[in-house]
């Protein structure tokens, strides 16, 4: 593979829609501005909300006293309402944008029917509100990142139908033949989440299952939902942009179609080696184990493609902001599924799978792989569906280095707490207050990394409220004219 | 067939195999787990939660009991749960098909609570109501060290009237409630206490104990066999 294949391959880069045959993709960006600046804003403030509570969550885990008398702020209600915020919330909205304007630009036009979309939009965010006020009140389901109760799950599962078949019309309606890869991952994650999240629904909440066959629904439904649609709305995100940014194909190109099937397959199955030595069929945890190995192949066909384009950019679009935080989530989504998939080994996994360290590894993969990706992809996004510069260069700053740093510190202190944690536990005959000590004080680090993470994002959210409401200027008109990545640089 | 139905159908067919070798494969095998049934004895197992204590499980569910408390025994001599004293077996499936939420918890934060209504007492403290009580009170009272934050709002501090309530808890120094006053459970709180006692799988399934599990007699015994030798 030393030469790069002469034939044109179907990539954003070698098709590019800014060149001589494609024209001008503006009017597609400027006609999903209704429906993107609301998913933008709205995840941006969810962001900050669920970054709040979870801060909270983590204080009290070393201050177990801090607002411990009133029943809707304990531990166990902040930890939910904060995580639902932060996955319904953040990760939704911002998926929703980023899978909506991805497959508009692909297609070369943008869906009709905007505005009712824009409404479902809305709903879903009335369905989140309804959700972290039922978890706070003590409405939940009790089944791990599924908590939202059933009321608001049934206006989420309703607005994602309606969310999910718009944006896929424009599949049908698509001016270029050429399908690439970021519409693949998009159109799957759509069509794969629905399956997830009706089915899970109905198993665990409508009409449950019995026993333990609810862990086992629960734990392909975690996978599910972090892997199969947050994985791989950021993989559609990142396989768009690197080609974009550096004006290279994608390195590798023709292995990605194997790569996304085998991430597809593998990851459907991969979630139950979350229940090693638990009380399921032993069958169960051994296909768990199977799975993390094979999950080795598209971490591997992936992760190559993705790092040897990342490489080749690096010396031309390093400076772009959508580029640094691509950057971190090319490297996140490597480091989060190795450690996945070596954590399953049988004996590492008796030792630490009921631990922080899963938690640290589902952290990573929501805030370092999909959260840095989707900022990335938001920086490029808003100013072109807004027609207005980014309001603030040190905000975007500000952002960039509070939330890199904040992501390195919660994944590194949950990762050591977890390790403390797993070796405390060995001790069977020390109190159990020992294993609280061998977690507490390194978790301290943790609410300092949360700390920085909500200064991070207010800076998000006040940078994103500012550019979309802020009247057009003269000055605004020069980026906006300006190459790709000029444009996220302001002045 | 043309591209898109092509790419439609294998997507389709991905989730498919988990659905149906994951999902739908343990819901047709396992689902329909019964109780074991003691003809001489007409009672069933797992038993069913008394009223109170189900409604404890409520309380246990909404107030996130599970993100610190693991309810899983793991198998022995894989994992050290049953040399903790969290339970003399370990937990199998057949212990969960009463539940109408499974609440396996993924996390230990805190000890694991599957078997705390058969928890022997420990350093001359014995885990009673009494002490669940004072323990949801004030934790770091009856367990020093703990990270539990207290759940005040499971108590009322009301006037006595007359007697002293039965229920009142005996609290040390700075938790004293004020003469004349007394600090009792609620009602949330009296069915929580009542929901951790009954936890407890002490009942030995004939089919797992051959099958899954091995049984704390036969384990008993062997240890001591084992102990016999060392001893020789």
């Amino acid at each position: 593979m030393a030469s790069e294949p002469t034939f044109p391959l179907p990539t954003a880069a070698s098709q590019p829609e800014d060149g001589h045959y494609r024209e001008d993709l503006g009017p597609v960006d400027t006609a999903l501005r209704l429906p993107l600046t609301s998913l933008l804003g709205w995840s941006a403030l969810w962001l900050l909300v669920g970054g709040i509570l979870a801060f909270l969550t983590s204080w009290k885990f070393h201050a177990p006293s801090v607002l411990a008398d009133c029943s809707w702020f304990t531990y166990g209600r902040t930890y939910p309402a904060a995580s639902n915020a932060l996955l319904y919330g953040w990760g939704f909205n911002a998926a929703f944008a980023i899978a909506i304007w991805l497959l508009s630009r692909l297609a070369g036009a943008a869906p009709r029917a905007r505005r009712f979309a824009t409404v479902a939009v809305w709903f879903w965010n009335l369905g989140v509100l309804a959700a972290v006020g039922g978890l706070l009140a003590g409405e939940t389901t009790g089944v791990e990142w599924m908590e939202l109760p059933y009321f608001a799950a049934l206006i989420l599962l309703v607005c994602f139908g309606i969310i999910g078949s718009w944006a896929v019309t424009t599949l049908r309606d698509r001016r270029f033949r050429e399908i690439f890869i970021s519409q693949w991952y998009v159109v799957a994650a759509f069509f794969w989440f629905a399956w997830i999240f009706s089915s899970s629904e109905l198993m665990l909440v409508y009409f449950p299952v019995r026993g333990t066959v609810q862990s086992i629904v629960g734990a392909w439904y975690t996978q599910g939902l972090f892997a199969l649609w947050f994985g791989s709305i950021a993989l559609a995100a990142i396989y768009y942009f690197l080609p974009k940014l550096s004006g290279r194909p994608v390195r590798y190109y023709s292995l990605s179609v194997l790569g996304f099937w085998t991430y597809g397959l593998f990851n459907g199955w991969l979630g139950v080696q979350r229940l090693a030595g638990a009380p399921v069929p032993a069958w169960v945890q051994s296909v768990g184990v199977a799975m993390s190995m094979l999950a080795l192949v598209p971490l591997v066909i992936i992760g190559i493609g993705l790092l040897a384009s990342v490489g080749g950019a690096m010396r031309s679009v390093k400076d772009s902001v959508v580029f640094k935080f691509l950057f971190f989530a090319v490297i996140a989504f490597v480091v989060s599924s190795l450690q996945l998939s070596l954590g399953a080994f049988r004996d590492p996994s008796h030792l630490t799978n009921i631990t922080l360290i899963g938690q640290s590894q589902l952290f990573l993969t929501f805030f370092g792989f999909f959260s840095m990706a989707a900022f990335g992809a938001a920086y490029y996004i808003l100013p072109r569906v807004a027609r207005r510069p980014w309001s603030s260069a040190a905000m975007i700053n500000i952002h960039f280095i509070a939330t890199v740093l904040a992501v390195v510190i919660i994944y590194a202190s949950l990762l050591i707490a977890g390790l403390r944690q797993a070796d405390a536990l060995q001790n069977v005959n020390a109190d159990f207050a020992n294993v609280v000590k061998s977690t507490s004080s390194v978790l301290l680090l943790r609410t300092a990394g949360y700390g920085l993470f909500v200064i991070g994002q207010l800076a998000f959210l006040v940078n994103v409220l500012l550019t979309m409401v802020r009247l057009p200027s003269r000055a605004g008109v020069e980026p906006l004219l300006a190459e790709p990545p000029a444009m996220e640089v302001v002045s | 067939m043309n591209r898109i139905s092509f790419m439609l159908l294998g997507i389709f067919a991905v989730l498919a195999s988990s659905w149906t070798g994951l999902v739908l494969s343990n819901e047709l095998t396992y689902g329909n787990l019964k109780p074991y049934v003691v003809k001489d004895d007409n009672k069933a197992f797992p038993e069913q939660l008394p009223g109170l204590a189900a409604h404890g499980k409520q309380v246990y569910q909404d107030l996130g009991c599970v993100y610190c408390h693991t309810q899983q025994v793991g198998r022995p001599g894989i994992s050290l749960d049953t040399k903790r004293g969290w339970g003399e077996r370990q937990s199998v499936a057949r212990d969960y098909v009463r539940e109408e939420r499974v609440l396996l918890g993924s996390d230990r934060v805190g000890p694991d609570l599957r078997n705390v209504g058969a928890r022997k007492p420990q350093g001359g403290k014995a885990y009673d109501a009494a002490w669940h009580f004072a323990h949801l009170y004030s934790p770091e009272t009856v367990a020093p060290g703990t990270n539990m934050p207290a759940y005040r709002f499971l108590f009322e501090t009301r006037k006595i009237t007359g007697e002293r309530s039965p229920k009142a808890l005996s609290l040390p120094a700075p938790h004293k409630a004020a003469p004349g006053y007394e600090i009792v459970p609620t009602e949330r709180g009296e069915a929580l206490v009542a929901y951790l006692l009954s936890l407890k799988d002490t009942f030995n399934y004939p089919e797992e104990a051959s099958k899954v599990y091995v049984a704390p007699a036969s384990s008993e015994k062997a240890h001591g066999d084992a102990a016999k030798k060392e001893h020789k």
